[in-house]
């Protein structure tokens, strides 16, 4: 065996995988050859050397970090695996439509119910021509002063039916609210 | 009433730390299989004692591999989440310290890889470990010994630094060996070489090894 063969061997011989006729020769080359028994106690001096080398110490705040990590990974997988998983989703459909309906309520409710009036029997039609003349000019209607026969016969023989403001109050129950005219019915 | 109940409690606290210190050392004399079956089972400890056993180890392999410390420190944290993550996946039929030790190396070989992504850099890396792979063997002592490289600590900085100069493919495997005890099987495993690229590396760092720092061994 020669110097390149020993090294290319010395691995297997070194960890022990090298057949015993492969041992026998390397020995039989390191008790003569000056140069591979110096290799040899290069590498055996270096192995020891880098065995003995301070290993590296982890700082004090590794173990709590790394416990966060995996608390916060636990939490996600936990959260996950949950049966109700798209329960975030449904939750926001649902008060999205909670939402809409509260908006939409004030519309609904005060949408006027329909009110059937009883029928008013006329025998004469009434004689609203003052009234109807003094409105058909808008003019007069603004002017400061109206004339004194509007004041008098404004509701003259009129019927006229109103609501009370607080009409709402009575939506289910609408009064008519007579304005004296009830003589002529 | 309050006294007996604080009393009733403390009782109680020791018997459960009792009972805990207990599981620690059972866990402490379990098999890594049996740990890990047990951190499948749902033991919180469990996970803490896999933890225990390898920190320090992980640390030193990939410090060596990468030659940065803190980032070294990260990448321990990130193999054990990986660890964590994919536990259920783990074939319990091989050895946990190999899969834990290949999760590592990966983690430390995409680092280097990140590092290595300057064209330069890439190039020198390459020729370095071309040039290491087919340089051919040969063993010359300079015989070469200033009196102050004796000295034990310059000596070991010395090997450290000879360790960070071999290409980083030789690297790992002789860390893994010369360092970590790992056998042949184990570091192909880790790796995933085949036992001849597994010899033929270690045999090749070695001989480097020895040609950096035997001018400093008498």
């Amino acid at each position: 065996m020669d110097c390149s063969n020993f090294v290319i061997k010395y691995t297997d011989y070194k960890d022990g995988s090298a057949s015993a006729e492969v041992v026998g020769r390397m020995q039989e080359h390191l008790s003569v050859c000056e140069s591979c028994r110096r290799y040899e106690a290069v590498v055996e001096c270096g192995s020891s050397l880098l065995r003995s080398l301070p290993r590296p110490e982890l700082r004090e705040d590794f173990q709590p970090r790394l416990q966060h990590r995996l608390y916060n990974l636990q939490e996600k997988r936990f959260v996950s695996n949950l049966p109700t998983s798209r329960a975030p989703t449904f939750a926001v459909v649902g008060i999205a439509m909670l939402l809409t309906a509260v908006a939409w309520a004030p519309l609904l409710s005060s949408r006027m119910t329909a009110v059937e009036l009883e029928p008013i029997v006329v025998d004469q039609a009434p004689a609203l021509t003052t009234a109807r003349q003094v409105g058909s000019s808008s003019a007069e209607m603004v002017g400061d002063d109206p004339p004194e026969e509007l004041d008098s016969d404004l509701w003259h023989d009129a019927r006229v039916y109103d609501y009370s403001p607080l009409f709402r109050r009575y939506e289910n129950q609408p009064r008519n609210r007579p304005v004296g005219l009830e003589s002529g019915r | 009433m309050a006294r007996g109940g604080g009393k009733e409690k403390l009782v109680a606290d020791r018997v459960s730390t009792g009972k805990a210190k207990a599981h620690r050392l059972q866990l402490g004399e379990a098999t890594d299989s049996e740990v890990v079956q047990a951190s499948l089972d749902g033991d919180s400890t469990a996970f803490g004692e896999l933890v225990r056993r390898y920190d320090q180890r992980l640390l030193n392999f990939v410090y060596r591999t990468i030659g940065d410390r803190e980032r070294g420190e990260d990448l321990v944290q990130e193999t054990f989440v990986r660890v964590y993550r994919h536990l259920h996946r783990f074939d319990q039929s091989k050895k946990f310290s190999t899969w834990i030790y290949t999760i590592a190396s990966n983690l430390a070989k995409n680092e280097l890889r990140n590092r290595s992504r300057n064209p330069l850099v890439l190039f020198q890396t390459l020729k370095k470990n071309w040039d290491a792979d087919h340089r051919p063997l040969e063993w010359e002592d300079t015989q070469y010994k200033p009196d102050d490289l004796f000295r034990k600590r310059h000596l070991r900085a010395q090997v450290e630094k000879a360790v960070s100069q071999l290409p980083e493919h030789h690297r790992v495997v002789f860390v893994l060996r010369e360092m970590e005890g790992k056998t042949y099987e184990e570091i192909a495993d880790i790796t995933n070489c085949n036992l001849g690229t597994v010899k033929s590396r270690l045999n090749r760092a070695r001989n480097n090894f020895a040609s950096i720092i035997a001018p400093m061994i008498d």
